[in-house]
């Protein structure tokens, strides 16, 4: 291996592993940035993402757990990788408009400190619910099949081929979802609520809808990261919460509302990650990731591509 | 005819009575001026018939075109045709300035799939009879509102508002922070709509230039109405001037 095989290896794995918090930072920044809600819950959209990804893909075996005290051996309707890749987007989406309506909607008039609360709470009641029914214990989640095993790629050599997926599948989806918001009065809508919503009200548009659709949105979004991330490693209901930290610090360095923000440090976070693991320095990968975040932050409290409205 | 009909409101913000039963008409076609010291209850005044909140109305009823309109959101009150081009002016700095004029047009679009029957008096004025209004915005279609200057943001901000079905123009304090020409520049505009047909109620603190241009005036102090009568009224009212205008 030569040391610019080993630097590609780094980037390529760094934007496969930023790509998640990508995909997660996103629909948690565009919530943030349009509605001023801070969802704790996001980790648990990912994780619901996951598991449904499980149930819809294949069979998993229960080896404890309430289901199967029940005597349930197994759960899983086995519809393949690629149904699944296109049902929980659609379920977690229907979930997250649930959750828009009967759960923060009610909450947007109230201080931080109770969204936090009453998500975090939420995000609990499904961890440990999941926990509860299916047991603690970690899931492999398959790959798919028209994506497993290695690639062949210059100057690189082998790489695993559903690594080059996960970034291009969320390449695909953000770039859809940043369309969406520049090029649609959808979009305009929401970048001018963003901005100042009672001003939007006064020119009589009514938000309600369109924040709606950008609640679901947001946790499609968290849901397809749950899936895509998946097959990268074991499925357990830690996972969401592992997820929640980054995602945030991902948004606070990006910028609130920004979609380019939440790339480009989603995509730094991800890569600085990966350069500490592959170079022997695994212990140090979280102490960086934050180190990084307490700097940008210091130079720039509104984050890299935030305006300094966003602050206040 | 009265287009609008404020009826004795009083408004809180939280347990502040801040406005006291207030009460006055806007008539089909006007120029009506509120005027006052700061602090006299005047953008609170526009923001309760705008629907806004805070304040809350919490007795007295507003009337617009004879429809009840106190309790209603302030989306289906612009709707109705009551338009706010608001204290510092308030345009959507980080869009261009076609996009700001746009948001109006996404009202009328997407009525049907906002699940209202929106049924407009009028359609506001188009697009391009907007820039042949203000040419200077013509120019600057494709700038980000926040890099427009302070006289073109006001423009702006009344060009927005006149794009919206607009049958009530509300204009809060549109000469604050302009250079004296510029604020003749937003004078002659004014007068150009007032006469184009579209009814106006202004609040301003600059009460000269105000009295200038208004059919009629209402002096607010401390929340309730201390004067109503005809400009030329208040022009000859020293006493008044005197006591809560200072000039």
């Amino acid at each position: 291996m030569t040391v610019l095989a080993d630097i590609l290896t780094i980037l390529l794995n760094g934007l496969q592993q930023g790509a998640i918090y990508v995909l997660l930072a996103v629909g948690l920044s565009i919530i943030l940035g349009t509605l001023k809600f801070v969802n704790f819950a996001h980790g648990a959209l990912y994780l619901i993402g996951a598991y449904l990804g499980l149930f819809i893909t294949g069979q998993v075996p229960l080896s404890n757990g309430q289901l199967a005290d029940w005597g349930i051996e197994a759960y899983g309707i086995g519809l393949g990788f690629t149904a699944a890749l296109v049902l929980v987007p659609i379920i977690v989406f229907i979930i997250g408009i649930l959750m828009e309506r009967f759960v923060a909607r009610s909450f947007y008039d109230r201080p931080d400190t109770d969204q936090i609360l009453v998500t975090f709470g939420l995000a609990v009641i499904v961890q440990e619910l999941l926990r509860a029914l299916l047991g603690g214990s970690s899931q492999p989640f398959p790959q798919p099949g028209w994506a497993s095993g290695p690639i062949s790629l210059p100057i690189i050599g082998n790489f695993p081929r559903w690594r080059l997926g996960v970034i291009a599948i969320t390449a695909v989806l953000v770039i859809g979802v940043y369309a969406l918001v520049e090029y649609t009065d959808f979009g305009l809508i929401v970048q001018a609520g963003t901005l100042d919503e009672e001003m939007v009200r006064l020119l009589g548009i009514r938000l309600s809808r369109p924040y709606l659709v950008v609640f679901g949105i947001g946790a499609a979004l968290a849901g397809v990261a749950g899936v895509v991330g998946g097959p990268l490693a074991n499925v357990n209901p830690n996972i969401g919460t592992e997820q929640l930290v980054p995602a945030f610090l991902t948004v606070v360095i990006g910028g609130v509302g920004k979609i380019e923000g939440a790339v480009v440090a989603g995509l730094m976070l991800g890569t600085l990650q990966v350069a500490l693991i592959q170079t022997g320095y695994a212990a140090w990968s979280q102490v960086g990731i934050y180190a990084l975040a307490a700097v940008i932050l210091l130079v720039r409290p509104q984050g890299l591509l935030g305006s300094e409205v966003d602050v206040a | 005819m009265t287009l609008l009909d404020v009826e004795a409101i009083d408004g809180y913000y939280g347990e502040s009575h801040i406005i006291q039963d207030l009460s006055l008409s806007v008539d089909d076609g006007e120029i009506t001026a509120l005027l006052g010291r700061n602090g006299a209850g005047k953008t609170s005044t526009l923001r309760c018939i705008s629907g806004a909140t805070p304040p809350d109305v919490r007795s007295g009823r507003i009337r617009f075109d004879g429809v009840d309109i106190t309790d209603e959101p302030p989306e289906d009150i612009a709707v109705r045709g009551i338009s706010l081009v608001p204290e510092e002016r308030r345009v959507f700095s980080d869009l261009t300035v076609a996009e700001n004029l746009h948001l109006a047009d996404t009202v009328r679009n997407k009525a049907n799939t906002l699940g209202r029957d929106l049924d407009f008096r009028d359609d506001g004025m188009s697009t391009s009879d907007i820039y042949e209004y203000f040419p200077r915005l013509d120019e600057r279609r494709t700038q980000k509102a926040g890099t427009l200057s302070g006289g073109e943001q006001q423009m702006l901000a009344i060009a927005r508002a006149l794009h919206q079905s607009t049958d009530l123009l509300m204009l809060d304090e549109p000469y604050e922070g302009l250079a004296p020409q510029i604020i003749e520049a937003v004078e002659n505009a004014i007068r150009r709509i007032s006469e184009a047909g579209t009814t106006i109620l202004l609040v301003e603190q600059n009460a000269v230039a105000a009295m200038k241009i208004a059919d009629r005036c209402y002096v607010l102090d401390r929340g309730q109405v201390v004067f109503e009568g005809p400009a030329e009224e208040l022009q000859a009212d020293q006493e008044t001037r005197d006591k809560y205008l200072g000039v």
